[in-house]
């Protein structure tokens, strides 16, 4: 027996477009599953990443605890650090102590019969008085401070003869 | 018995009538997709940031963790070491003590100490001017002004007069003291820290070799039998 279509046929959709309906149904049905699958692994990763955090923060309280458990050790490296900083400067100050050294190696340098009046050390510059009882003394003497080279400059600023002391002149060394 | 009117018209097409639901379906799922990546893509990444700032937080207490175990057992000593050198209070007394003792050792006599106010420099240390006379001859004179720079606290020499009467040299002498408060505030307990550099040892070092002062212990006196007075 035929089929029998009792529905008029103006009520029935094309073929055509019962069959781009159909595509469309199918592609959606895919794009639901892939949500589906897409939320879950979203869910997923973003519980292990919460995990992780949780683990990470579990640690870093414990850390934070053994820590607090050195405090001391760290007030002692504090306090040394702080303590250096502060020396530096004082060890980056200027100071008569090069000079002075200097000056005391020129003095055990120098030859007998040469006497020292008096000496001024500063930080920038060193004068010196000196008395030599003879000429060549004296000539010892200006050869080994000219020969020395602890000074940028020497200048010779008083030179004078005394026939009870001998040869009284003061230098000015730059440091 | 029901009847069809084949002649009424239907608001939509048949042609729409079938698309409508699949289509309806297909935006819902598209709909749903973006908003599902958008907000889940969102999360993700400010849950991975917070992770990695922890990482991040968590490798410092680490490090930080390692070096407070690594100088726990020798910190003390530094400390000790730099405090005297670089005291935190006016340390003049001390430095005297040192400079008797300097000069006891070189055979010079050590005169007419004085000590001016403090005052503070331009790098924030405090600091008292010591002046003194030392007399004796030349190669102890010599000797005791060089030892000056080697003993702790710090100090510098700013200024130094020799003169020479009857074979016996006596030197003015200005030395500078200083001294620096101590820090009040430790870092933070998830800052980092670092350990002592090769340069910070070497000088910790250097001033652990500086001449130390020795300071005396007054122990207290230990009870003792109470005599009766009352027997004779």
């Amino acid at each position: 027996m035929p089929a029998i279509n009792l529905l008029p046929t103006d009520l029935s959709p094309k073929s055509s477009v019962a069959r781009v309906s159909q595509i469309i149904k199918s592609v959606s049905i895919v794009a639901l599953v892939i949500v589906v699958i897409s939320t879950v692994g979203l869910i997923g990763f973003f519980a292990f990443i919460s995990i992780q955090l949780n683990n990470s923060n579990t640690k870093q309280e414990q850390l934070k605890t053994n820590i607090q458990s050195l405090e001391q050790t760290e007030q002692r490296l504090v306090l040394t650090k702080d303590r250096i900083s502060n020396a530096k400067k004082v060890l980056g100050k200027e100071t008569t102590a090069e000079a002075l050294e200097d000056l005391s190696s020129l003095f055990i340098s120098l030859p007998e019969g040469i006497e020292i009046r008096e000496a001024q050390i500063l930080t920038s510059k060193t004068e010196l008085s000196l008395v030599a009882k003879s000429s060549s003394v004296l000539a010892q003497s200006l050869a080994l401070i000219l020969a020395s080279d602890y000074y940028e400059s020497i200048k010779l600023s008083s030179f004078a003869f005394n026939t009870n002391v001998g040869y009284v002149l003061s230098l000015v060394f730059m440091n | 018995m029901a009847t069809t009117n084949v002649n009424e018209k239907s608001f939509l097409p048949p042609g729409a009538k079938a698309l409508l639901v699949p289509v309806g379906l297909f935006f819902l799922a598209a709909i749903l997709l973006i908003v599902v990546y958008q907000i889940g893509i969102s999360r993700i990444n400010s849950q991975k940031a917070k992770l990695q700032k922890a990482e991040r937080n968590e490798n410092i207490l680490n490090q930080k963790q390692q070096v407070l175990q690594s100088i726990e057992s020798e910190v003390l000593a530094y400390a000790d070491a730099v405090s005297v050198a670089m005291p935190d209070k006016n340390s003049s007394l001390t430095v005297i003590s040192q400079l008797k003792s300097i000069a006891e050792e070189n055979g010079v006599s050590l005169n007419n100490v004085e000590v001016t106010n403090p005052s503070k420099d331009k790098n924030g240390l405090s600091k008292t001017i010591l002046s003194l006379e030392v007399e004796g001859v030349l190669v102890q004179v010599l000797s005791f002004l060089s030892e000056m720079g080697n003993f702790a606290p710090l100090s510098t020499i700013d200024k130094a007069d020799l003169t020479q009467a009857g074979g016996v040299i006596r030197a003015t002498v200005d030395l500078a003291v200083y001294w620096a408060p101590l820090p009040t505030k430790l870092p933070a307990i998830s800052e980092a820290v670092n350990e002592l550099s090769a340069d910070e040892s070497a000088l910790i070092i250097e001033f652990s070799n500086l001449k130390q002062p020795t300071f005396t212990e007054v122990l207290p006196d230990l009870p003792s039998e109470r005599v009766d007075p009352f027997v004779f």
